[in-house]
């Protein structure tokens, strides 16, 4: 019944100021407050990320090798932006180069990997030397298994975790496939779209390497510079 | 109420998660290990603290119609600084939690203490009222991280624990896993209680 509804109370200047004012305070503080820690803490998160980046490659690359996190090679394959690291020896000879890639074909969300190529020479084959997980959101105890041990170098300590299934592997279309799907690589037992999605990530970033070896070895020697398949 | 019944009421009488039943995405979504369910917990608590005790001190200030937006923003600000902080310092434990700890910012238990009890009540009340919530919400995370990880993965804290004994339950660390868990500890919280009423 329309009489029982109340009159809307007439508000004056000061009831629809005084909320905006308040929000607008306490928005102001904490947009403060965020920029203080945040300074606070930027230089200790990039330490971080540089720390866990070189960490990284390292572990992908052969021993002994030095790299070089800041002098990437980017290139743009299908869509997506790869970056290449070179691995040097004491000589300055560019020895091995890494890969940073990802797959969106994974059972949830994006996953990035780095993943270190050997036999660059001209007679030489192209092999994986070893894959690192960078970040994933696969089911925990399934696909999560991608990262099993990885943080090791030493195979033998692990069993038959997933990254040793890559380690020494010819870049074939016929090698770096899940059994299942023709290659050599045993995926994981219930994450078959995890593995396939490592699986391509290698694949799609080591024939590109075969593909452009000279383009990519030249630009890592001389300055970084922007590649891609024209 | 005293002090004492304020803080520790969170961490058995109204648990949180055994009790209230509230906030229960993080018991189901990031119990399986110990480790990262005592991160988790932790995290919320800090933010749990800081935001009942920002809001008792505005509790006056803040006009009723806006304070949920306003709540919000003081919440989602502690969360941020976690983010940051964990980032930067316990880089591990940021990689595992991932987007677990900006999604503190929707859990219900943090907002639910500052309508219910921080908009209400004193600063060192609301502080002890947080830290008892939080508490408990680390332990009731704990309770189901321990027994998923022993049970699912056969470690504890990452140590072995079960390798002799029997194949772990892959079960146990995936989603109806979280689910049983988080049952049956209601169930034995509510047995306990009922025997606990009746003398």
């Amino acid at each position: 019944m329309s009489d029982a509804v109340p009159a809307p109370r007439s508000e004056g200047l000061r009831d629809l100021l005084v909320p905006v004012l308040v929000i607008v305070i306490i928005s102001a503080g904490s947009a403060l407050l965020l920029g203080l820690v945040r300074e606070a803490t930027r230089e200790a998160i990039a330490a971080a990320d540089r720390a866990e980046a070189e960490n990284a490659l390292k572990i992908v690359l052969p021993a002994g090798l030095s790299v070089d996190v800041t002098k990437p090679f980017t290139a743009t394959v299908n869509g997506r932006e790869l970056e290449f690291f070179a691995g040097t020896d004491e000589a300055g000879t560019l020895r091995a180069v890494a890969a940073k890639t990802a797959s969106d074909k994974g059972y949830s969300g994006l996953i990035r990997i780095l993943v270190g190529f050997t036999g660059l020479d001209d007679s030489g084959t192209l092999q994986v030397t070893r894959t690192y997980v960078l970040s994933h959101a696969e089911t925990p105890g399934l696909g999560s298994k991608i990262t099993t041990c990885q943080e090791q170098t030493d195979a033998a300590a692990c069993g038959d975790a997933f990254w040793t299934r890559f380690q020494g592997r010819a870049v074939s279309p016929g090698v770096l496939k899940p059994v299942k799907d023709g290659g050599e690589i045993q995926a994981l037992t219930s994450a078959t779209i995890s593995t396939r999605a490592v699986c391509d990530a290698v694949l799609e970033a080591g024939e590109y390497v075969k593909a452009h070896r000279q383009e990519i070895l030249d630009g890592l020697r001389g300055a970084p510079g922007k590649g891609g398949t024209p | 109420m005293s002090a004492w019944s304020e803080f520790s009421k969170g961490i058995w009488t109204q648990n949180p998660v055994l009790r209230l039943l509230l906030g229960l995405c993080p018991p189901l979504a990031v119990t399986t290990s110990a480790k990262d369910a005592v991160g988790m917990g932790l995290s919320a608590a800090f933010v749990l603290v800081m935001s009942n005790l920002v809001v008792s001190l505005l509790r006056r200030t803040i006009p009723d119609r806006v304070r949920l937006p306003a709540y919000i923003v003081i919440i989602a600000c502690f969360v941020t600084i976690v983010d940051m902080v964990l980032k930067a310092y316990v880089t591990d434990l940021h990689k595992s939690l991932g987007l677990f700890i900006p999604l503190i910012v929707v859990n219900c238990i943090i907002l639910g203490r500052a309508e219910a009890f921080a908009s209400k009540n004193p600063p060192v009340l609301s502080m002890l009222d947080g830290l008892g919530m939080g508490l408990g919400n680390t332990l009731a995370l704990l309770a189901v991280g321990t027994v998923r990880e022993i049970l699912g993965n056969g470690t504890f804290f990452g140590l072995p624990v079960l390798s002799s004994v029997m194949e772990p339950v892959l079960l146990f660390v995936l989603p109806p896993g979280a689910f049983l868990t988080l049952g049956f500890l209601i169930a034995g919280m509510n047995r306990l209680e009922r025997r606990h009423a009746h003398g």
